[in-house]
């Protein structure tokens, strides 16, 4: 008896042992670059909203000292210095932050720039699902937040099935995302096509049309579907503008009472591929399948 | 005030007292550019950063913000500011018309087309990736001039007007295919945008480096054109008769001009005004004489840009506005000002 | 030393405009040429510029074939008053008229003193002197010809052009701008003159050319060539000649109109 639970004593330690990271820690960026982080990291700055997500999500919030404009989630990283965005940023700022690992996106050149000053960036910006549980992964190491990486992966993972299970019984809801009045909407490809798939919903756009594409009116009236989220809500879009279109009178969604306008909360939970995911799974779930969830 | 400098004739065409004063103006407002920024550093930090950096010691974040950003950065709007304004002056002058401006002959929208190709390509070509913005900007605005210059070719002339009309076309034709990229690849749209509208965010010693080689020919090859550029002005047959090979130069100029457009815009976007308004004013100032003309608007453009993007730093920090909506914020109604000076003048 | 063109045939496109000209010009003389509209008066000037080429027949200068001259060559010789003048704004009249030693400095060399001289004397002559210092914008319009002359005096061509340089002035200025001219020819120069008035081009031409569809009609001085059957042919209306001293005067008929 006593054996065996020493063995499960030696085992939970090599497992944890086995979870912590080991410094120095070589990794590649998206943008093929080699980092090399001397220990844990304990002043992160954070370009991307996601990012920011995820580096609360692992626990670390407190070595956060730096974020873009945009980051707004958890609450307390609204108190800590804004650095502009990816694409305007405010480096002389952020370099007098002196910070020990910069997270930011491969396409807008900052990366470049803050390897010439010798500072540590990861660039990526996870877009899909799948992309984004990888990327808790490295983050996990990176920060020495193994442990913390995979629980939060296995609470989406848990959220994003349990959600599956019940929606396999149920019809699947076509839904009409609207991005914005000209109207833009997603496809089955993008990030917001596959959440909606996972919570028992399809896009009426097709693999076809592309994963941003600028959809003809028309094509929505015959389309015909049952559910629209105006993700343009926050920006003026409102309920009875989108029923008075040409056409829309007679479309399922407005008899219905299921053209449903999102708030700003809500769009960021949709958009940010982060820790986040589950909660937009679970969001998704509910506006399509009203009273199962 | 313009009008009375112009009166006083004479005694201001000729000497060096204009250009010294004007280097002096760019110098202090390097210095000020210097010390201001969105992380406060004491004046006496600037210098003792300055100092250190000179003696070729670098440490801590102070020498940091000093040497590797704050000094790239305004020297960068110093060398953009003074091709705009060179390139604009030329262009003027082969032109003979005071609205013309650097981004006459498509330069401008050749180079957003090229970075755009980039900004959303880059993750499906590597090679995209290898090449970068700039340089695809670069080559970019130099190809779409060449496709301009050859489109508007009628003999062995290259008429004004014909090159005009080229450079609106084919200027027109790539900002709406820049506009469709950026409708095409949404998530991509904020990233070329703001590089569209021009900044000096990611300046460089890279960059100053750039520009160098291509900024120092054509300034010298600009001064020397000086007396072609005022016989020009009588119109292209008077010049011919004078012995000046009109299209020769014209092909010359016209070359020069848009390698320093060309270098001026694929490190800072696409910045408005400087090229059009600051050798306008200069002229008002200074008068026509293209031998003085070209040095002080390459001075003068300098200085224009590194206020402006002191501004564009300053005003609502720590966001950053880019630099190309504060000049065409200040150029736009200073244009408007200097065309009522001169139509009540004339 | 002179000007020749022997049998000049020169045009536009599929078109000759000038089918035979022949004309000499020898320092010391005015020459004056005539001729109604589509004469080629104006085809005759670009060929001298060399904006046309020579398509049949001959144009020599000082000997040599007109082509053979490198631009600035042919500037040192040749200097041209052009019917409209374009003045650029902010400079002044010494700046406009020292671009007329463009030919001989080239584009890079700087001014010397005999540059400064032509430039003064050619200022003297057309009485500008006193305008040096203006800007070419506030000059009135006989002002304005005067300075361009000056720009071409300045060039010390041996052959001066000028292409209908009285058109839009005042009746003194038209005036003015010949008895210049007449003034430097005295002192070596030789002057071709497009104009369109014939009483003008009787008192201040030694000799005429008279053209009409592309070839000579008449040449020689005012008196002999301008007679009363020849203008009315060559123009279409019936005139009287009067002999006024040894210059004809021209007076059309109205009566018969």
């Amino acid at each position: 008896m006593i054996k065996r639970a020493m063995v499960l004593v030696v085992l939970l330690l090599a497992f944890q042992a086995a979870l912590a990271t080991n410094y120095p820690l070589t990794v590649r960026d998206q943008l093929g670059h080699e980092l090399t982080l001397p220990r844990a990291p304990t002043h992160i700055v954070s370009m991307i909203p996601s990012d920011t997500e995820t580096v609360c999500a692992l626990g670390a919030c407190d070595a956060l000292v730096g974020v873009d404009a945009f980051s707004d989630w958890p609450k307390q990283v609204a108190s800590l210095p804004h650095l502009g965005n990816a694409n305007a940023p405010d480096i002389e700022r952020l370099v007098a932050l002196k910070p020990d690992l910069v997270l930011t996106d491969e396409y807008s050149g900052l990366a470049a720039r803050l390897e010439q000053l010798g500072i540590p960036v990861y660039a990526g910006t996870p877009q899909t699902y799948q992309g984004a549980l990888d990327f808790l992964g490295v983050m996990g190491r990176l920060l020495d937040r193994q442990t913390a990486a995979a629980l939060v992966r296995g609470r989406i993972e848990g959220q994003v099935a349990a959600v599956a299970a019940k929606v396999a019984k149920l019809p699947r809801v076509s839904v009409f995302v609207e991005l914005d009045a000209t109207p833009y909407s997603v496809g089955p490809g993008s990030y917001l096509g596959t959440l909606l798939e996972k919570a028992g919903g399809r896009t009426i756009v097709t693999r076809a049309m592309g994963e941003y594409p600028q959809v003809d009116p028309e094509y929505v009236v015959q389309q015909d579907p049952q559910v629209v989220l105006l993700m343009d809500a926050p920006y003026g879009q409102t309920v009875a503008k989108a029923e008075a279109r040409p056409g829309w009178s007679g479309l399922r969604a407005v008899r219905d009472g299921r053209v449903l306008p999102l708030d700003q909360q809500q769009v960021d939970i949709l958009s940010r591929a982060g820790p986040r995911m589950g909660d937009a799974v679970v969001l998704l779930a509910k506006l399509l399948h009203p009273g199962h969830f | 005030m313009a009008r009375a400098l112009a009166r006083q004739g004479a005694a201001r065409r000729t000497g060096p007292g204009p250009l010294l004063v004007s280097g002096l103006a760019l110098a202090i407002v390097v210095v000020a550019a210097i010390s201001v920024g969105s992380v406060r550093v004491l004046p006496g930090a600037v210098l003792g950063a300055l100092l250190d950096g000179v003696r070729g010691h670098h440490s801590g974040t102070v020498d940091t913000i000093v040497w590797q950003l704050r000094l790239p950065r305004v020297l960068l709007a110093s060398l953009v500011g003074a091709s705009l304004a060179l390139a604009g002056a030329t262009f003027q002058g082969v032109f003979r018309n005071p609205l013309a401006d650097p981004y006459l002959l498509g330069a401008a929208s050749g180079a957003g087309f090229g970075a755009s190709v980039v900004l959303v390509f880059a993750g499906a070509v590597p090679w995209l990736a290898h090449v970068g913005v700039g340089w695809a900007a670069f080559a970019c605005a130099l190809a779409t001039v060449a496709v301009v210059a050859l489109l508007a070719r009628q003999g062995r002339g290259l008429p004004a007007v014909s090159l005009i009309l080229a450079g609106v076309v084919l200027g027109s034709s790539l900002s709406a295919a820049t506009s469709f990229l950026m409708l095409a690849a949404r998530d991509r749209a904020a990233g070329i945008l703001s590089w569209l509208l021009g900044s000096f965010a990611f300046a460089s010693w890279d960059r100053v480096a750039a520009m160098l080689p291509l900024l120092v020919p054509a300034v010298l090859v600009l001064l020397l054109a000086g007396r072609a550029l005022d016989v020009m002005q009588l119109g292209d047959e008077s010049a011919a008769q004078l012995g000046v090979p009109v299209e020769a130069v014209k092909l010359i100029l016209l070359a020069t001009a848009t390698l320093a457009t060309a270098a001026a815009v694929s490190v800072a976007g696409v910045i408005g005004f400087v090229g059009l308004v600051v050798p306008h004013a200069v002229r008002l100032a200074f008068g026509p004489r293209h031998v003085r003309l070209i040095p002080l608007s390459a001075v003068w453009g300098a200085i224009f840009l590194v206020l402006a993007d002191l501004c564009a730093r300053t005003v609502l920090a720590p966001a950053e506005i880019p630099v190309g909506i504060v000049t065409a914020l200040v150029g736009g109604p200073f244009f408007l000002l200097l065309l009522r000076r001169q139509r009540s003048g004339s | 030393m002179s000007l020749e063109i022997r049998a000049l045939r020169a045009g536009y496109g599929e078109q000759d405009v000038l089918r035979s000209c022949d004309l000499r010009l020898e320092p010391g003389e005015v020459v004056g040429v005539v001729g109604p509209n589509g004469a080629g008066k104006s085809t005759l000037v670009r060929v001298l510029t060399r904006r046309l080429p020579v398509r049949g027949g001959s144009v020599s200068v000082d000997g040599r074939p007109l082509d053979r001259f490198g631009r600035l060559e042919l500037a040192r010789k040749m200097a041209v008053v052009p019917q409209l003048p374009e003045l650029p704004a902010g400079y002044t009249v010494r700046e406009l008229v020292s671009m007329g030693r463009t030919p001989h400095l080239g584009l890079l060399r700087p001014e010397r003193d005999e540059d400064r001289r032509a430039v003064e004397a050619a200022l003297r002559t057309t009485d500008t002197l006193r305008l040096a210092d203006r800007p070419a914008t506030r000059l009135s319009g006989g002002e304005r010809q005067r300075v361009v002359l000056a720009r071409a005096l300045a060039q010390s061509p041996r052959y001066l052009l000028l292409d209908e340089p009285t058109n839009h002035l005042d009746l003194r200025y038209q005036v003015e701008v010949l008895a210049f001219t007449r003034r430097e020819v005295q002192r070596g120069m030789a002057a071709l003159v497009v104009l369109h008035d014939l009483n003008l081009a009787a008192s201040a031409c030694d000799r005429l050319v008279v053209l009409q569809e592309g070839r000579n009609v008449a040449e020689g001085p005012p008196a002999r060539v301008l007679t009363a059957p020849l203008v009315s042919r060559v123009y279409g209306t019936d005139v009287e000649v009067h002999a006024l001293g040894t210059r004809p005067l021209i007076v059309p008929r109205f009566d018969r109109a």
